[in-house]
């Protein structure tokens, strides 16, 4: 009886085990609106911030507020600099150039190609 | 004299004049799976292209963070172990598209060699292959195959993993660009 028991109670734990490491090793990403946002205000403000020290800002969830100057079919550019690429082109219903829009996304880096800040996974921001 | 001006006008606008073709959202994809083991594959829908077609320069630039892997740890590990991307935060390609010219370039997808410099990783080897473009609705359609070999950019693969990883990743490219007005 001691025996079929304790073989029952391994089993368990081997069990829960296996789970735990699954959901360990298969998590799922974090979505834009759960991650915390680590720096909020004008894109203006952000901006040089970022040309001094690009590698400071990879990666940040940011909310910036600035004025829409272009729209095209992935994404925004706010105040002729900053290229925001929505998560969701459904996104797009709710933008007009000339708003002035808070996004919440993550900064992927400084594309010196074009020259503008770009930020990917963005969302309209509405605390 | 008149006439002169206009022709001496005309000729320092069509020189200073280059037409540039842009995405800002390319879509640049690898895999680098090996049959029966889990499919080791990313892609990165925010690349930066940019085409001259005047002398078919052609340049990209694509954030290695923002490379997408369906399972989020391997994300973790491509970034933190393999690419180091907090130091090396971008992949570059500078070259051109040779003999590229406008005047024969239509709707119908024609073969041309694209050569030039890729840097990964801080390191830059010059490559050379063949591209695929078509202008449909003054949209320029690119698209490339091509593989690398892991270790001539310096990613060091562990030994635990080298037989889930495949030898050379395969890596496509697939963009859209728009006149850049």
């Amino acid at each position: 009886m001691k025996k079929s028991n304790l073989l029952i109670g391994i089993l368990i734990i081997g069990l829960i085990t296996a789970i735990v490491a699954y959901k360990i090793a298969y998590k799922p990403h974090k979505t834009i609106q759960e991650q915390k946002i680590e720096y909020s205000g004008k894109a203006s403000d952000l901006l040089p911030k970022i040309q001094i020290a690009p590698e400071k800002w990879q990666n940040n969830i940011v909310a910036i507020q600035g004025i829409i100057t272009s729209i095209d079919k992935n994404g925004v550019m706010i105040n002729g600099n900053t290229y925001c690429q929505f998560l969701n082109n459904k996104e797009l219903i709710k933008t007009n150039i000339n708003n002035t829009v808070t996004i919440k996304g993550r900064i992927i880096g400084y594309d010196d190609l074009l020259e503008e800040l770009k930020l990917d996974q963005a969302i309209i921001y509405i605390k | 004299m008149k006439n002169i001006i206009i022709i001496l006008f005309t000729i320092v606008t069509s020189i200073g004049s280059a037409q540039k073709y842009i995405t800002k959202t390319g879509l640049t994809e690898f895999k680098a799976s090996v049959e029966a083991f889990e499919s080791v594959e990313a892609t990165n829908n925010s690349t930066t292209a940019v085409l001259n077609t005047t002398n078919g320069q052609f340049a990209a630039l694509i954030f290695v963070k923002a490379f997408h892997f369906k399972v989020a740890l391997m994300e973790e590990h491509f970034n933190e172990n393999y690419m180091d991307s907090d130091k090396f935060s971008k992949a570059t390609f500078k070259g051109k598209i040779v003999d590229f010219n406008n005047a024969n370039f239509n709707n119908k997808e024609q073969e041309y060699t694209i050569s030039g410099e890729l840097t990964i990783k801080g390191i830059t080897k010059t490559i050379k292959t063949t591209a695929t473009l078509s202008n449909q609705n003054n949209i320029i359609n690119l698209k490339t195959n091509f593989s690398v070999k892991p270790q001539d950019f310096d990613i060091k693969i562990p030994g635990i993993v080298r037989e889930k990883i495949a030898k050379e990743i395969n890596i496509h490219l697939n963009y859209q660009l728009d006149e850049k007005k």
